[in-house]
Order: structure tokens, then C-alpha cells, then sequence
């Protein structure tokens, strides 16, 4: 059928374009990089079957790899009640071995002294924003007011410069 | 004391250096994942949890793989740039700046060229209207700086003189990112110029 055709043909090339810039999107969010890789490749398989429904996929697929990604943290959270959380030297060496090697040394600080350091909510906006998303498409996204959008990325602008101050001072 | 020295370290770091940091992490993930991710593997996963086989990649099929890789990493890098420029129009034409109507038009660019990047991360967009995108991106920072270089000769605070001045620098410097760009996207198409993009013309 041509227009099935068609519509692997758009989702395969989709998913070459937008893997990067999802796994990077959910990394923003305060995942480590084998979770956002995993978490990116769970919303592909679910936008797969409903490809030809998804009008706006860029945004359908961060929508639903940022609710997978925060349901992975709460049960992450119910574990780690119950067992103690899993060493990283015990893990597998996935993607996350490979960046902490390639990765400068700045943008391992930004994402662990910046990013990580700011409340849920405005990782949020901050990580719709620097993907490009107007103040309408993200409170749009985030069930949120336009006016709640620009006050979370204010605050996280905020945290951010004096996170980085902080991160600059700890390194003096 | 210890209160002043903080206020003195909190002014070292400014916005655009948050912006600047930003870009460099993005770009620097970016080009890490797209040494180590496997796509053709992830494709794979996703056509055999749903109980199909993935067609050839296109790495298979293509006479050359270099060509392909090239292609695919030239688009990461065309919308990569995008996006960077995206970021820095929705900062500048955030409400509450200096020229609500340069805002308008900074706005406008911004909604076009993340037209520009989503036509061009899925491969859904023509040559011409690539082009078109970017012409009309030119013509709305020209409207921006002819705004803003209307406004900055109004007798207004110098406070305020200095923020129109502050965001037409910007403007400027984005015109000449879109240069780039503009050299970037007609790679990507093939071509070394294209007579349909003309810049439009001034008020």
C-alpha cells in the first residue's frame, strides 16, 4: 500500500533526525544517557503503530518521553525505598560510558552542577525552550499557563546562573 | 559581608553566558550521541516489538554509506544550528523588551525557523520552500532592525536607548548567523545558489 509506504519511509527518516535531539531532550530533563536512551526509544515504539495519526510528532514524541521519563522516576523512587539504588560501576558500560569519556569536562559540570540542580518543573520548560518551543506550545505541552511558562523559565535562569556560580566557585 | 560577595559572584555569570553554556552542551551531546547511538539497531527493535521486519537501511542500500552518514549528519548539524538561533529569538523577543514591535517580528522569525528545522528533520520540505522559510526569516530581522533603528532616534531614556541598541546588535549578529545557515541549507539541497532566495526588499 503506497501511503503505508510512504509512512515508514517518513517515520524511518524521522527517526534518524529526531533520535539525537530526543535522547538529548530527555537527558535535559535530568536523565543520565542510558535512561534517555531508553526512555527516547520507548516513545519511537509507541509513536510507531499511530505514526500516521501524529500530527506534530516533535512535540507528541517529548510529551510522551517526558511522561515516561518521570513515571520511570517514581519508580525508581519506590525501589530505592526498598533496596539500595544500584552502583554505577556495577552497571553495564552503555552510552553513558562512552560520553562520560567523550564528553568535555564543561558540559558534564553544566549538566550535573546546572541542569540536575534545578526543580522538575523548570528543567521542564527550560529543556521545551532551548528545543525551540514558543511560550504557547510548551504550556500547551505542560498543561501549564503561558504565564506559568515564563515564570518557571525566569526562576530556572536564575538557579542556573547562581548554580554555575556555585559550580565556578566549587572548582576554584 | 559574605552577602555582597555573593551578589558580586551572582553578576559574573549573565544570561547570554547561561545561553552561551547551553548551546555548548547541546552541540557537545549531540555530537557524542550521534557517534554512539545505532540507529539502524534502534529501528530494527522498534519493527520487531511490533512483530515486523525493518526494511534495508538505508546504509544497504545507498551505493555509498559515507554519503548517506554525511547526509544525516549534515541535517543534525543544520537544525542543531537552527535551534541555537531559535533560543536566542525567543530570548530577545520576549515580552517585556524594549520594542514590542521588534518583538513581533522576532517572534515571527523564530515560529519560521522551527518550520524550517521540522520540514527539515523530517524530510518533508522542498528546496523552494526551504528557501522561502529562510527569505522570509531575512525579511522579518530586516523589519526588526528598521523598527528598532526608528526607535532608537525617539527621544526615549537612556536606559531604554541602550536596550534597543543592545537588541539590534543581536539582530545584526543573527542576520549573519542566517548567512550561514543559508549557505548550510543550500548545501544540503545541493545547491551553491538558488535565484529564489532573494533577500526581500527594505521598507
Amino acid at each position: 500500500m503506497p501511503s503505508q509506504t510512504v509512512a515508514i519511509v517518513e517515520f524511518n527518516a524521522f527517526y534518524h533526525a529526531e533520535r539525537v535531539p530526543l535522547v538529548r531532550f530527555v537527558m535535559f530533563l535530568g536523565a543520565d544517557p542510558d535512561t534517555a536512551e531508553d526512555v527516547a526509544q520507548t516513545a519511537f515504539t509507541r509513536a510507531f503503530p499511530v505514526w500516521h495519526t501524529i500530527r506534530f510528532p516533535q512535540a507528541w514524541l517529548r510529551k510522551v518521553a517526558q511522561n515516561e521519563y518521570f513515571g520511570h522516576c517514581r519508580a525508581a523512587a519506590r525501589e530505592t525505598s526498598l533496596d539500595a539504588a544500584p552502583s554505577r560501576a556495577d552497571q553495564p558500560a552503555g552510552i553513558s560510558a562512552a560520553l562520560a569519556l567523550e564528553q568535555q569536562a564543561h558540559t558534564r559540570q553544566f549538566l550535573a552542577a546546572g541542569i540536575a540542580g534545578l526543580p522538575p518543573k523548570q528543567r521542564q520548560v527550560m529543556a521545551w525552550t532551548w528545543d525551540g518551543f514558543s511560550d504557547a506550545e510548551i504550556a500547551g505541552q505542560l498543561g501549564d499557563s503561558e504565564a506559568a511558562v515564563r515564570k518557571n523559565r525566569s526562576r530556572a535562569m536564575k538557579n542556573l546562573k547562581r548554580l554555575l556560580v556555585d559550580e565556578g566557585r566549587g572548582a576554584e | 559581608m559574605s552577602r555582597r560577595w555573593w551578589r558580586i559572584s551572582d553578576a559574573r555569570i549573565t544570561e547570554d553566558e547561561v545561553n552561551r553554556r547551553v548551546a555548548i552542551a547541546r552541540a557537545d551531546i549531540a555530537a557524542v550521541l550521534a557517534e554512539v547511538l545505532d540507529d539502524d539497531a534502534g529501528l530494527a527493535r522498534i519493527y520487531a516489538l511490533h512483530g515486523q521486519q525493518a526494511p534495508p537501511s538505508a546504509s544497504e542500500t545507498a551505493p555509498d554509506e559515507d554519503d548517506n552518514d554525511d547526509e544525516s549528519g549534515q541535517v543534525q548539524v543544520v537544525c542543531d544550528r537552527i535551534a541555537m538561533l531559535e533560543t536566542t529569538l525567543a530570548q530577545a523577543a520576549r515580552p517585556g523588551g524594549p520594542s514590542m514591535e521588534a518583538g513581533l517580528y522576532l517572534a515571527a522569525a523564530r515560529r519560521f525557523l522551527f518550520e524550517l528545522r521540522s520540514g527539515l528533520a523530517g524530510r518533508s520540505l522542498a528546496a523552494e520552500d526551504a528557501f522561502r522559510l529562510l527569505s522570509t526569516v531575512r525579511h522579518d530581522l530586516q523589519q526588526a532592525d528598521s523598527t528598532l533603528d526608528g526607535e532608537q532616534r525617539l527621544p526615549l531614556a537612556g536606559p531604554t536607548l541602550a536596550r534597543l541598541g543592545e537588541l539590534r546588535e543581536l539582530t545584526h549578529e543573527l542576520s549573519g548567523q542566517l548567512d550561514v545557515l543559508t549557505e548550510q541549507v543550500m548545501r544540503l539541497f545541493g545547491r551553491s545558489e538558488d535565484p529564489a532566495l532573494v533577500p526581500a526588499p527594505g521598507p
